[in-house]
């Protein structure tokens, strides 16, 4: 309980007659990295826009910090940072000029020194008197990490980070999110629709479907279930069904693939006598049982 | 319209040449002292009142050289007669110029007066002067203008106490069209438009009073002095 | 405070289009300042000539003051658009940027926020007017020298001397900065309305000129509502030159102004604290 950085309570939102946000609870403790995992439109950024003070709640309650409500913005706003969909920032003016206009709405004047440092933080020192515009995605996506990192926050809200970004430049921002927590020791809440990324980055997570919070728990615990759900084609789906009978697994038809439950590291196993029966194999492939409850609970 | 009115005159003149050599007298005596002048240098004072117009007054100098030329120098902007104040004698610097005849006496503010009738052989702007001169000073008292294009003038001169030939203040008056210039013009969106009364004139008499002072005659003035500075 | 003012100055300044005001009225300047220099004259001839029958007026009609006088009665009229053009953009250009949800996540109140877009539309208004009073005067000062000035109404003649005309014009240019901050405060709420740039700027502009083609209707069919159009109040900087100035009729127009204006920033506000940010 003193660990929880943020307590949410029956959030609600409605535009109009849509409702978007259906009494979400949630808890983030911490020094951790938090995941808020959905797929589009599932009023992720709804949520975090409320967390913010960008749109007002219809209904609810969230607590920042163990004692502070909403209604007391003035309070919470200094202590958090945040990048709310794209970063978006002012193209004609350097990435420099843009972290200084956002330190001009702190109340407390940030030092040239820290706005220097997050330029070093973020890997772009040397670029900092471009003009953003000439800024490739992942340049503007570290820099929007620079502008929630100037006022050393203690909670960082990161609205799919990784969004447009190339191969290299989602790997290095993993690595930074994963230092902001490790190095610096900051609270991070990172929404996603992609499941592989919370998993490789958060301690725990939060599924939320159609404005519904379906699930909520640590990332090992969820993970340490080590059944997979295992699908094999083969030319001969009976010859197939009969050897995995033998290793004792129960496989059901589902027309050209056989599917059926089992253990991550009984995979090779499975193979081997799957091989063994002579018959030619076209895929075998699994999915962890996270991802399957993943997609069931936020199957249409 | 020129011709009508000169054979008009002149048929009343008939039988009137002892009153025409009498006028004749008497401005022979006005003209007399006009040729004493021939430059002039004064203090001016001057006082608007012309309808539609809101100007203060403002002093200066002003300047006049026979045969024509005259200036007011002040350091903003003025109103002026279109016609030299002093045209009114300069017509009369040659008795060839014009034909007068006397139209008997009336009185300019309280001064006896001969009433001459002046009217012009050349074919210039000038169509019919008519002057009141004082019968004891002979000087010019009131002098009216009927001019081909400005139409009929005014001037009533004041003399201060002496002999002095040039007064001490000049009231010029004329009738003119009231001013009137489209919003789109003059950009005074604002202004409440004034609608114009049934049978109302549409001309509006306007004034300018000269009070002249510190009068100099004769002190030899440079043409120079009556071009614009920096024309 | 001032950092943020700073920061917004930057923002406003850094963006090619603020210059586009200030760039039209040193070219339109120069621009009437050249064509009296070559055909005043004609210009004044004209405008004088149904009263040139009897009279002449005398004496440097066309002088530095005349000049500025028309370039600020020509440009009076265009202010309004160049000031929206700016100022229509504050907030709605930060929604259409996205950056309106950076500025909103740091902690800054929204009525702050406000108030430092309207401080800075205000920072606008004043820099297009001291641009233009020290452009016009000066340099038409130094073409046409100083003379008295004649303002030609629509039902006469005012000339106004010289020495009169310095605080006139300081006046009209306070009157001025009063009618521009309506105009500024009625695109800043559009602005807030907004999520896209071009609306709230052609939303003052339609505004302006319904306003202004209801006032040139002089029927009596819209008398009633002539008192409450703002646009009626803002040419009121004429009159002080006049003579004599309705000081009472000009001060209440700048009271209806500074009204209007409040209740401009007032609507702001409100709408701007209860407002959900999506952009």
């Amino acid at each position: 309980m003193s660990n929880q950085i943020l307590k949410v309570e029956g959030l609600e939102k409605f535009y109009g007659k849509f409702h978007a946000l259906k009494g979400v609870d949630m808890e983030v403790n911490a020094g951790e990295i938090f995941g808020l995992l959905g797929p589009n439109g599932a009023g992720k950024t709804t949520m975090l826009r409320m967390l913010v003070g960008l749109i007002s709640p219809s209904n609810g309650s969230v607590t920042y910090f163990g004692n502070l409500q909403l209604n007391e913005l003035g309070k919470v706003l200094p202590r958090i940072g945040c990048i709310i969909e794209e970063p978006k920032f002012y193209p004609y003016l350097s990435g420099l000029t843009n972290l200084k206009v956002a330190r001009s709405y702190f109340p407390n004047k940030i030092p040239d020194q820290r706005v220097h440092e997050m330029i070093e933080l973020v890997g772009l020192k040397g670029r900092e008197n471009d003009r953003v515009s000439t800024y490739s995605q992942g340049m503007r996506q570290r820099l929007g990490i620079a502008q929630a990192m100037l006022n050393n926050p203690d909670l960082i809200f990161l609205d799919e980070p990784t969004n447009g970004l190339d191969p290299k430049g989602i790997i290095e921002l993993r690595q930074l999110i994963i230092r902001l927590k490790e190095e610096f020791g900051k609270t991070v809440i990172i929404s996603s629709h992609i499941l592989s990324e919370i998993e490789e980055m958060a301690d725990s997570m939060a599924i939320i479907n159609k404005g519904v919070c379906v699930s909520q728990g640590s990332v090992a615990e969820l993970l340490a279930k080590n059944t997979v759900t295992v699908s094999v084609e083969t030319d001969d789906q009976d010859a197939a069904q009969t050897a995995l009978a033998a290793l004792n697994y129960t496989a059901k038809k589902d027309q050209q693939t056989l599917v059926f439950q089992s253990e991550l590291d009984e995979i090779p196993r499975i193979v081997e006598k799957l091989m063994s029966t002579g018959r030619k194999i076209y895929r075998l492939d699994h999915k962890r049982k996270l991802e399957d409850y993943f997609l069931k609970l936020t199957a249409a | 319209m020129r011709n009508l009115l000169l054979a008009t005159i002149t048929f009343l003149s008939i039988g009137q040449t002892a009153f025409s050599q009498d006028a004749n007298a008497i401005l022979d005596k006005v003209r007399s002292q006009f040729q004493t002048i021939q430059d002039l240098r004064c203090d001016v004072e001057m006082k608007f009142d012309i309808p539609g117009v809101a100007i203060d007054q403002i002093s200066g100098k002003m300047i006049y050289k026979k045969p024509d030329k005259f200036r007011v120098k002040t350091k903003g902007l003025i109103f002026l007669p279109k016609q030299n104040p002093f045209s009114q004698l300069e017509i009369l610097d040659d008795p060839k110029n014009y034909m007068a005849v006397a139209a008997g006496q009336a009185k300019s503010n309280g001064i006896p007066c001969h009433v001459i009738n002046v009217i012009p052989t050349n074919n210039g702007e000038l169509v019919l002067m008519k002057l009141l001169v004082g019968i004891q000073d002979g000087r010019i008292h009131e002098s009216e203008l009927t001019l081909k294009r400005e139409g009929t003038v005014q001037y009533f001169n004041k003399y201060a106490s002496g002999t002095d030939f040039i007064p001490t203040s000049m009231e010029f008056k004329a009738d003119f069209k009231r001013f009137k210039m489209p919003k789109a013009i003059s950009g005074d969106f604002n202004s409440t438009p004034v609608r114009e009364e049934e049978g109302q004139s549409k001309y509006e008499t306007g004034r300018v009073l000269m009070t002249i002072s510190n009068l100099d005659i004769n002190g030899k003035i440079a043409d120079a002095e009556f071009e614009e500075e920096g024309s | 405070m001032i950092r943020i003012l700073q920061a917004e100055i930057i923002k406003a300044f850094a963006r090619p289009r603020s210059y586009i005001g200030l760039a039209s009225i040193v070219a339109l300047v120069v621009l009437i300042d050249t064509s009296f220099y070559f055909t005043g004259k004609e210009y004044i001839d004209l405008l004088f000539q149904s009263f040139d029958q009897v009279f002449s007026l005398e004496g440097n009609i066309i002088n530095g003051n005349l000049i500025t006088f028309i370039i600020l009665q020509t440009l009076i009229i265009q202010l309004p658009l160049l000031v929206a053009l700016v100022t229509g953009d504050l907030i709605s250009g930060e929604s259409a940027l996205g950056t309106l949800r950076y500025a909103l996540t740091k902690p800054i109140s929204r009525f702050k926020f406000i108030t430092y877009k309207w401080i800075t539309a205000m920072l606008y208004v004043l820099a297009i007017l001291i641009l233009l009073g020290v452009f016009a005067y000066l340099l038409s000062l130094v073409i046409f020298g100083l003379g008295d000035l004649l303002v030609l109404n629509a039902d006469g003649l005012v000339v106004i001397r010289s020495a009169e005309l310095f605080w006139r014009f300081m006046a009209a240019f306070v009157f001025a900065f009063i009618s521009l901050t309506t105009v500024a405060s009625l695109s800043l709420m559009f602005s807030a309305f907004s999520d896209n740039s071009i609306g709230p700027i052609v939303l003052t502009m339609v505004v302006i000129i319904v306003f202004t083609v209801i006032s040139s209707f002089e029927m009596s069919f819209f008398d009633p509502v002539m008192p409450l159009l703002f646009t009626n109040h803002m040419h009121l900087w004429r009159r002080l030159f006049s003579d004599p100035i309705p000081m009472t009729e000009i001060m209440q127009s700048a009271g209806v102004l500074l009204l209007h204006s409040a209740v401009f920033f007032g609507i702001t506000q409100y709408h701007f604290n209860r407002k959900d940010i999506f952009q």
